[in-house]
């Protein structure tokens, strides 16, 4: 397996002055107006701020979904605007996990055929996937669930398969887009809780929310506004 | 590969009722390409493996003429039939005369096609029950003697339809009233075996008689021949051979079975683009309704769609997974369309055999490994095609918007 050559030294990624402009047959949309950010490893930082402040655009240009219009994303020490799309979903899937609101699980698959996906697509041996997946389900508190498919499951279960998911390829850098967003206030700052301690087991942990009490729990809260950090 | 085979398979099993109404649909569509695939080369098959239980490897034929498609004769037969079997890679060549005679029975007289062969000539029909000519006792009836009861082999035709059997003795004549029979001969035969001779009609009677015995019917010279049939030791060398013969002989056409096949295939063209047709419209159906169900599958999980590719698998792997559903559906379709196609070509075989002309033992649908196998490809590489269109929609998919629009949704 050829995976990028992670820089462990220095930030997980860097953000200098990028900006995001949508171009809408009206006028153009700058999601992003220059923003310049740096995650380190075992940070654990919250992004908040009104919708449509440019939250999930700096969320998917940090992660590598999305490029910057203008400025840099350096992630892993590599500059996204740089790579080829092969290339950047090479890093997507052995350095970076997503967590989303809506959990996006795969409903015929079990949770534990959910976790395992990234695994598959890296190529990681089937016996070292059956370890690596029976190994994550139990860290976020669902061993007993692994054969159970989503519709089984509660929302904040669901979530913590999506999290398990996301930690399969050992990334470094783990995106959380609203993920306690369809929870209640119990489950979420669960999963709020499962996501710090992440961070302080080194992972830099990226989450964005609307809600106030779950960026309280970050380490580092930035704000947004109109596609500026406040 | 596996992976996306097994994930793409789950896909379609998400909505079991929709993907079972698909197989549905695409085995009814792949049963007509089946049925039109088998029908495209299914006379020309049938034909050929009748010919090749026959044996023979050559056929010689008076010069722009079928097998007993006329009068037309190779006069000095005989002698080209025994120049052809002095060859070394020759092991028989049986001079046959075809003609049309009449069987008195009772007062009646039915029309008969008549095939004179040597006596000991194997393989132009198959005995079914009794004796051939070349066993029973007056066999050796190449002389003259026009008062002999000659012995005859029947089709099964004349069998069950006249109530003739084995041991009857009949009269052959060469007219079909009294009046005119004073002008032509008179044969009186005795039934000695029952055989099947391959190409008659539904209802036709056919006979085999000795040669001789034929000719002098017929009042016709000796040494003349409608048809030289040729056995070989080595029948791939039939394409040379055949170039022997008409190089000896320019007044006729000899052809090898592939020969014969293709120069039948080419007056069967109208079933060829019959089948084309249909089978063209068989694969547009299968073809649009793989990508519209495939289509409107993805258009459902672009969310997921979108979740997979932020995880990191690569445009080209979800391409592959879109491909691999079109693919699928067309091959769990396929059973159907086989067991349907099967059932469709033996009632539609039977109405087409039902018109006047056409052979008994030949078909119009012939189910073979070719046609089986070009139908699978025809409805995989379908499969395909039809997955492609989702497939390239989903390729060009942006990421960060799809998750947001999916999100806000």
């Amino acid at each position: 397996m050829s995976g990028h050559p992670y820089q462990a030294q220095g930030p997980v990624v860097h953000a200098q002055v990028a900006t995001r402009v949508y171009p809408m047959p009206g006028e153009p949309v700058h999601a992003l107006r220059g923003v310049t950010l740096v995650v380190e490893r075992g940070t654990f930082l919250s992004i908040a701020g009104p919708s449509g402040c440019g939250k999930s655009t700096l969320l998917h240009l940090l992660g590598g979904v999305d490029r910057p219009t203008d400025g840099t994303i350096v992630l892993l020490g590599r500059a996204t605007r740089g790579l080829s799309d092969g290339a950047l979903a090479r890093i997507r899937l052995l350095h970076v996990g997503f967590v989303f609101q809506r959990f996006f699980l795969l409903p015929m698959l079990t949770a534990a055929e959910n976790v395992a996906l990234p695994m598959i697509e890296a190529g990681v041996a089937a016996a070292e996937r059956r370890r690596r997946t029976g190994a994550l389900l139990e860290r976020v508190g669902l061993g007993g669930r692994a054969s159970h498919r989503p519709g089984q499951l509660s929302g904040g279960e669901m979530q913590r398969v999506a999290i398990a998911r996301a930690l399969a390829n050992h990334p470094a850098l783990l995106l959380a887009d609203e993920p306690t967003g369809e929870l209640d206030e119990t489950t979420g700052r669960e999963i709020g809780g499962v996501l710090r301690e992440l961070s302080q087991e080194g992972l830099a942990v990226v989450m964005v929310t609307h809600n106030a009490d779950l960026a309280a729990m970050a380490d580092r809260q930035v704000r947004m506004r109109d596609g500026l950090l406040v | 590969m596996q992976s996306v085979m097994s994930l793409a398979w789950r896909g379609l099993a998400r909505a079991p009722a929709r993907t079972a109404l698909v197989f549905v649909g695409l085995s009814v569509t792949g049963a007509l390409l089946l049925d039109m695939t088998m029908l495209a080369g299914g006379l020309e098959a049938s034909l050929g493996a009748v010919l090749s239980r026959l044996g023979f490897a050559v056929r010689v034929v008076p010069r722009g003429t079928m097998p007993f498609s006329g009068d037309a004769e190779i006069t000095d037969g005989d002698r080209l039939a025994a120049a052809i079997a002095a060859r070394p890679d020759v092991t028989a060549a049986v001079p046959v005369v075809g003609a049309n005679l009449y069987v008195r029975r009772d007062g009646r007289r039915v029309p008969s096609f008549a095939l004179g062969v040597p006596t000991g000539a194997q393989g132009v029909y198959t005995l079914l029950r009794g004796q051939d000519l070349a066993a029973s006792p007056s066999a050796g009836a190449d002389g003259s003697e026009g008062n002999e009861v000659v012995p005859i082999v029947v089709n099964e035709n004349m069998a069950r339809l006249d109530g003739v059997g084995l041991g009857d003795v009949l009269v052959l004549a060469g007219t079909p009233g009294p009046l005119l029979q004073a002008f032509a001969g008179v044969q009186r035969v005795r039934v000695v075996g029952i055989a099947d001779f391959y190409f008659d009609l539904p209802s036709q009677r056919s006979l085999a008689i000795s040669t001789a015995a034929l000719r002098r019917l017929q009042g016709r010279p000796a040494g003349g021949a409608s048809l030289i049939l040729v056995r070989m030791s080595d029948p791939s060398r039939a394409d040379a051979l055949a170039r022997w013969i008409t190089a000896r002989e320019p007044r006729v056409d000899a052809f090898s079975l592939q020969e014969f096949l293709a120069r039948t295939g080419a007056k069967l063209t109208y079933f060829n683009q019959f089948s084309l047709i249909l089978g063209t419209i068989s694969a547009a159906v299968a073809f649009l309704l793989i990508a519209t169900i495939v289509t409107l599958s993805v258009g459902e999980r672009l969310g997921e769609i979108a979740m997979l590719r932020a995880l990191g698998f690569s445009r080209a792997r979800i391409v592959e997974l879109i491909l691999a559903e079109g693919m699928l559906l067309a091959v769990g379709a396929f059973p159907g369309a086989l067991l349907l196609g099967m059932v469709m070509a033996h009632n539609l075989d039977r109405i087409l055999l039902a018109a006047p002309g056409v052979p008994q033992n030949l078909h119009f649908f012939s189910l073979t490994p070719r046609a089986v196998l070009r139908t699978a490809g025809i409805l995989l590489a379908t499969g395909a095609l039809g997955g492609l269109v989702p497939a390239a929609a989903t390729a060009r998919l942006e990421i960060a918007a799809t998750l947001h629009r999916e999100t806000v949704s």
